[in-house]
């Protein structure tokens, strides 16, 4: 079968980023002084103050020291057993800047707790993109054959990993549709990746990359531009 | 519960019961208490207090919480129930007025271009190491390619003119070294001195 190609622009893009430690940072959230002291170094130039740094205590797995940068619209959890950020609007920002704020929690880590490590990054990456020459219609139904007994319906597509061990990467990517807009395709991939395989500092490239190749797989290509 | 608050979002506006007495606003710099065995006044202070009696009316921020609401017939003027105790307004430090403005088409622009992480970088280098008080952040066509459209950032300052050519350095440098010539394309900078 041959594969349609359409060309896409991104609208939107959210990335949910988690680190899992090595261990628990006890000795880390023990002492959140320092902590506050790194995050607020390290994320001065993205308008970290004071007033951005936060405490979380639902329960004890979930506390967690929040630094709240909101003119960029990210959050950044560092709990007990991993740091979490958030990017509700990652397409708002440049790949060097992801890198840059990727790298600040790095160094955020290393200055509070020097002995910690990352083992595995988990993405969570939601992206609506719109066709510039295609609809989702037209595009999925190259990819999957409705059963005509199911009538007249809209395709959404997953594709899974296998279960894989521990310590090697896998990734899932759906493609969905927006309810109501033929014109437009909501893609998630979420994945995980050894640390050992991809270093933090180069993450931002890497996730660039494998979203594009993703869902180049899939016949949807991105234009070269400053959006990505 | 009653909370009189005011903070500095209501420059110079009357303090506003809420609670109960949601409706009732109470005059500024005094507040009836008589009576109370149970009650906390915490004014909490933008800057150093100076004298009140010379002290031009400012904002200022104050928490007043009676911990027990039994004192409290809410059905009635509360007045009555209570004294006078003199609530003393804290100035608030006059620092230098700011004005950090981006134009809703340079706000849009930076969004959808992927540009907005720079602007956030540049904004808060420009607070921090410039050190300067007006930013005006605009959209621009540049006047020989007028199909570029340029990030203007405005800077302007009383400073003199040696002193703005300093600064101008340092956010070239800035510029230079963080943001990939991509994406540096679609910034400029202005540099206004003001009489």
């Amino acid at each position: 079968m041959d594969l349609k190609r359409s060309n896409v622009r991104i609208a939107s893009a959210e990335l949910n980023y988690q680190a899992v430690y090595s261990e628990l940072a006890f000795d880390m959230l023990s002492n959140p002084l320092a902590l506050y002291k790194s995050l607020t170094s390290n994320f001065a130039p993205f308008g970290c103050t004071l007033g951005s740094l936060g405490w979380e205590n639902p329960n004890f797995q979930n506390t967690a020291i929040t630094c709240n940068l909101s003119d960029l619209g990210a959050t950044i959890r560092i709990r007990i057993d991993k740091v979490q950020i958030e990017f509700p609007r990652l397409h708002e920002l440049a790949t060097p800047v992801l890198q840059q704020l990727l790298s600040a929690i790095e160094d955020t880590l290393k200055e509070a707790s020097p002995h910690l490590s990352l083992t595995t990054h988990l993405i969570d990456l939601s992206v609506i993109a719109v066709f510039v020459d295609s609809t989702r219609g037209h595009h999925l139904s190259g990819l999957a054959n409705v059963p005509p007994g199911l009538g007249n319906v809209e395709v959404g597509i997953g594709f899974y990993a296998h279960p894989t061990p521990v310590g090697q990467s896998w990734k899932n990517l759906v493609l969905d549709r927006v309810f109501g807009r033929d014109d437009q395709i909501a893609i998630r991939l979420t994945g995980g990746i050894p640390v050992l395989e991809q270093p933090l500092e180069t993450l931002a490239t890497y996730l660039k990359a494998l979203f594009r190749s993703s869902i180049a797989d899939v016949g949807l290509d991105l234009p070269a531009g400053t959006s990505e | 519960m009653i909370q009189i608050t005011q903070d500095s979002r209501s420059l110079g506006g009357d303090p506003v019961i809420q609670g109960p007495f949601a409706r009732r606003v109470v005059k500024t710099g005094e507040w009836p208490i008589r009576g109370v065995p149970s009650f906390f006044f915490s004014p909490i202070p933008h800057s150093i207090p100076s004298d009140s009696a010379t002290a031009p009316r400012h904002p200022f921020a104050a928490t007043l919480t009676l911990a027990r609401d039994s004192f409290f017939n809410t059905s009635s003027n509360i007045s009555p129930l209570f004294g006078s105790r003199t609530v003393v307004s804290v100035p608030v430090q006059q620092s230098p007025p700011q004005r950090n403005h981006i134009s809703s088409e340079a706000d849009a622009f930076a969004r959808e271009m992927g540009l907005w992480g720079w602007i956030v970088q540049l904004r808060t280098f420009v607070r921090q190491e410039l050190k300067v008080a007006i930013l005006e952040i605009e959209l621009v066509h540049d006047p020989e390619l007028e199909t570029l459209v340029l990030i203007c950032l405005t800077i302007k300052s009383t400073a003199p003119l040696g002193q703005l050519l300093q600064w101008d350095d340092k956010l070239r440098n800035f510029v230079c070294e963080e943001i990939p010539p991509a994406q540096r394309q679609y910034f400029a900078f202005r540099f206004d001195q003001e009489g």
